[in-house]
């Protein structure tokens, strides 16, 4: 998949403009706030439908304006995705028709895209670290988006059910909010270990290519009600009795305690978790290297290779973990976008180079 | 436009923009075209919407539309009365006529159990499922609802519901869809699709 040209109508700072884009690695240069991310921004809304920075698409408007477009042509098939935000609404079109669901906009265009709070994720608390894992769950397989919703639609309404009286509380429809919310939490958790697996079994090899040594990276699942080793099939029985242990303090509370929306996921790094002993560096390398890891994994699922975005990519890294990245690009056999505010010599060799000032993209004379 | 058009005409195109599919702009071309066919035009529409009114009423068994207490479905000697079909809504039991395949008869609930949009059991048609099911005669109840949220939840209440009658309650499968290779499965289609097995 590569995107072919982008036309660009009042979306953030950026001028309006048609950015023609090479079919490998496009190095993006500019100092700070010429535009660099907002690129990267436009390019990662196109797969998702939504934006990194805001669910306020009205941020995504450049201001004084009432309306932004994004218009991209893409292959393979020379496909047309028309983007118009305005009024906090967003009409989609492929090839002139309005998209049923935002995630037809993922199987034409996937992108795997390193932004600049990434790195992040890996210190914070584990709602950032179950929406990576979801989203790449999502990406490698795009009907995945309905099990999510589903499950994401049950909890809403068991929670809606616990907010109630717990005296005056139908008991036969809390029973079938549960069970519905336990048979879906199992296919969630089933999806999400197919989509770990995936990764814990390509990053290693990554990281150890871009960091120049092995750093022993681990990734598992942490899950206060799912025992490990237990079986998939034993989830939704386990969630059950979960459920009707906490069932008080669910009421009390008015939310449910238990299952996949507490769980997290464990990043290690010789032997240590990440958060609280990972340099800046460490977590940056580590993220980069899971992008790109996401992005060979879809590759070998789908024979498509996405669209690989890594914003500020080289910030933080030294010079030999820099060389380690630009290896690692140069490998990829996909589309790549990379921001930086310095220039690095090892990637503009193999790089089509655009510089961003003033929201203004231009191409370097080869 | 509507600034200078008769407020008669006004809220006729007001009326036609609640129905699913039509603007404004479609609802004023239906408006203007039934101006110029005319007074006859206009009272024959009429008619057949008052008439749909006054004699078109819900099926008292299965809540399709009758023109009488039973409609043809549930009045057809030649289906099977042991076998009850639930389904969401009428747009799903014209699905199911399509396919030509079902011969017993359906139960509409008019919707889905929802508590988030205040849409508890005590709204849909189930306390009469209950009653035709007590009525005895019946062997099987499928429950069609959606594969969404509301609709597990609401099958499995039915479930729930049904259990002290000792009817049998089925869902239809979901599984390996056609034409697609085991190997490139995802994980929770191939669950699926294994917990819902059958004898070959």
């Amino acid at each position: 998949m590569l995107i072919k040209s982008l036309e660009l109508r009042n979306f953030r700072n950026l001028e309006a403009q048609i950015f023609n884009p090479g079919p490998g690695i496009n190095l993006i240069l500019g100092d700070n706030g010429q535009g660099k991310t907002n690129l990267v921004e436009a390019i990662s809304f196109l797969s998702w439908m939504r934006s990194f920075r805001t669910s306020r698409s009205v941020e995504m408007i450049k201001s004084g304006q009432d309306a932004a477009w994004l218009s991209a042509r893409i292959d393979p098939g020379g496909r047309q995705m028309e983007v118009q935000l305005a009024g906090g609404m967003r009409k989609v079109r492929i090839d002139g028709h309005p998209i049923k669901a935002a995630r037809d906009c993922l199987d034409i265009l996937a992108v795997a895209c390193l932004s600049p709070d990434d790195p992040a994720i890996l210190e914070g608390g584990p709602s950032g670290r179950r929406q990576l894992l979801d989203r790449f769950m999502v990406m490698r397989r795009p009907t995945m988006g309905i099990l999510l919703s589903t499950f994401e639609r049950l909890l809403k309404e068991r929670n809606a059910l616990l907010k109630a009286d717990a005296g005056a509380y139908d008991h036969k429809l809390l029973e079938a909010v549960s069970e519905a919310l336990a048979k879906s939490a199992a296919e969630l958790l089933a999806a999400r270990f197919e989509a770990l697996d995936s990764i814990a079994n390509r990053l290693p090899d990554i990281l150890a290519q871009m960091a120049g040594n092995d750093l022993g990276v681990e990734v598992g699942y942490q899950s206060k009600w799912f025992p490990k080793d237990a079986s998939l099939s034993r989830a939704q029985n386990l969630l059950l009795q979960a459920f009707h242990q906490r069932r008080d303090a669910d009421f009390a509370l008015g939310y449910t305690t238990a299952g996949p929306q507490a769980d997290d996921m464990e990043v290690g790094l010789l032997g240590l978790p990440t958060r609280g002993h990972a340099s800046r560096g460490q977590k940056k390398v580590l993220m980069l290297a899971w992008k790109v890891s996401e992005a060979l994994e879809y590759q070998s699922l789908t024979g498509q290779t996405p669209v690989l975005v890594l914003d500020d990519a080289f910030a933080d890294l030294d010079a030999s973990r820099q060389a380690g990245v630009v290896t690692c690009l140069c490998d990829y056999a996909g589309q790549s976008f990379i921001t930086s505010a310095v220039a690095d010599s090892g990637v503009l060799a193999n790089a089509s180079v655009f510089f961003a000032k003033q929201g203004l993209l231009s191409a370097m004379e080869a | 436009m509507s600034a200078v058009l008769p407020s008669a005409v006004v809220s006729l195109i007001n009326e036609l923009r609640k129905l699913p599919g039509v603007g404004e702009k479609t609802a004023t071309r239906y408006v203007l075209n039934l101006m110029l066919r005319g007074p006859e035009g206009v009272e024959a529409l009429s008619e057949a919407l008052a008439s749909v009114s006054a004699q078109v009423t819900p099926c008292r068994e299965c809540g399709f539309l009758a023109d009488g207490e039973l409609c043809v479905l549930c009045l057809d000697e030649l289906r099977d009365p042991s076998v009850i079909c639930v389904i969401e809504g009428i747009a799903d039991l014209v699905s199911f006529e399509k396919i030509g395949e079902f011969r017993g008869r359906y139960h509409i609930l008019g919707g889905a159990i929802s508590a988030l949009r205040g849409i508890g059991p005590d709204k849909l048609r189930i306390a009469e499922l209950v009653n035709r099911v007590k009525a005895g005669g019946i062997k099987e109840v499928i429950v069609a609802t959606s594969a969404d949220a509301e609709g597990e939840t609401t099958a499995l209440y039915i479930r729930k519901t049904l259990e002290p009658y000792g009817v049998r309650v089925t869902r239809p499968a979901t599984g390996i869809p056609m034409g697609s290779s085991i190997e490139f499965l995802d994980a929770v289609t191939l669950m699926r699709a294994l917990k819902g097995r059958k004898e070959l």
